[in-house]
């Protein structure tokens, strides 16, 4: 009988907006997406910058992994707790 | 904006770190606030930062700024020696030059407190009861929103957050001369010319009294527990040709 070897499985996390403290109807879009589709990410890295009245907002990768999926382009309005994207992160190697 | 920001004790543990700056190159001052903002990041809730400076003729643009905004083409500029550099903060353009004062705070921001929202009423405030304490109660008041004198802009806003700690801020037009104020669209959605304390005021004015206002009033409405002169950083070991603008 073959011993089978676990393969890491591909996670998904969620890029989610964060809630920033705008006044209530307080327009906040995507300014950039600081990384580009299918590019590498370390948990922390600058992701992408949103934009409200005169101060942008810099949200981090929320895990170390690729950007897979962007759902909200550059001028977009966006609201706290929408998923903007995601990011495909292995598995940790717990050896590793 | 209310002038009466909402209540937040987010700073009263907080010692701000104030950074009166002789004239300094705007890459300077940048790389500065970023060794702060990281500084800052590793220590939120204790230590903040203000730096107010002015720069040799540059023009910064924001990420609600546009070379529509500009009224003089790129040999114009050139010809000029104003050296234009695109930036991640919010806002539009900004003229730097003597007399142009920058407002620099790098503070951190608790967000389920005072926000962003919060925060940028707060540095608004600031310029405005500065802007308030210079200029006339008749003809050249402040307007009664914003940062306008007869909807002409004479301050400015724009921020950039990053891990929590804001940079970047706001700049008052103190004494610019006016030969510097038409070929530029300060505001995205103001076509109005710039004005200055000294062109409403139709007197000198002395720049260092307006520093000492905004660091007055900056310590105010955010509510610092404390706040301390510091001593003029490192330079840094860039090289750089100093910028001298024809104008």
């Amino acid at each position: 009988m073959h011993e089978s070897k676990s393969v890491p499985k591909p996670l998904s996390v969620e890029i989610v907006a964060p809630e920033l403290g705008l006044e209530t109807g307080e327009r906040l879009v995507v300014s950039s997406w600081l990384v580009r589709h299918g590019e590498t990410v370390v948990v922390g890295d600058r992701l992408l910058e949103v934009l409200a009245d005169r101060i942008t907002f810099d949200i981090p990768s929320p895990a170390t992994g690729t950007l897979v999926r962007i759902l909200a382009e550059i001028d977009e309005p966006i609201l706290p707790g929408q998923v903007l994207g995601t990011i495909s992160a292995a598995d940790s190697d717990p050896d590793l | 904006m209310n002038e009466s920001l909402r209540k937040n004790d987010d700073y009263r543990q907080c010692t701000l770190e104030v950074y009166l700056l002789p004239r300094m190159d705007w890459a300077d001052v940048l790389q500065l606030q970023h060794r702060f903002a990281y500084e800052i990041g590793d220590d939120p809730g204790k230590r903040a930062a203000l730096i107010i400076v002015e720069h040799p003729a540059i023009v910064t643009v924001g990420r609600q700024g546009s070379h529509a905004h500009f009224r003089i083409d790129e040999t114009e500029l050139s010809d000029r020696e104003i050296e234009v550099r695109w930036t991640n903060r919010g806002g539009g353009c900004w003229l730097h030059g003597p007399g142009s004062i920058a407002v620099y705070p790098i503070v951190p921001i608790r967000l389920n407190s005072l926000g962003l929202t919060g925060y940028r009423e707060a540095i608004e405030l600031a310029l405005r009861r500065t802007l308030a304490e210079f200029l006339p109660t008749g003809d050249g008041r402040l307007d009664e929103r914003g940062l306008t004198v007869g909807g002409r802009p004479i301050g400015g806003l724009g921020i950039a957050v990053k891990n929590n700690v804001a940079y970047h801020g706001g700049w008052i037009n103190a004494s610019l001369a006016p030969k510097w104020f038409d070929w530029l669209q300060v505001e995205p959605q103001n076509q109005k010319p710039m004005t200055s304390i000294a062109r409403e005021r139709r007197t000198p004015i002395r720049p260092d009294g307006v520093r000492e206002a905004i660091v007055r009033n900056v310590v105010d409405v955010l509510g610092f527990g404390n706040f301390f002169l510091a001593n003029a950083p490192q330079p840094s070991h860039r090289t750089r040709q100093p910028t001298h603008a024809r104008i």
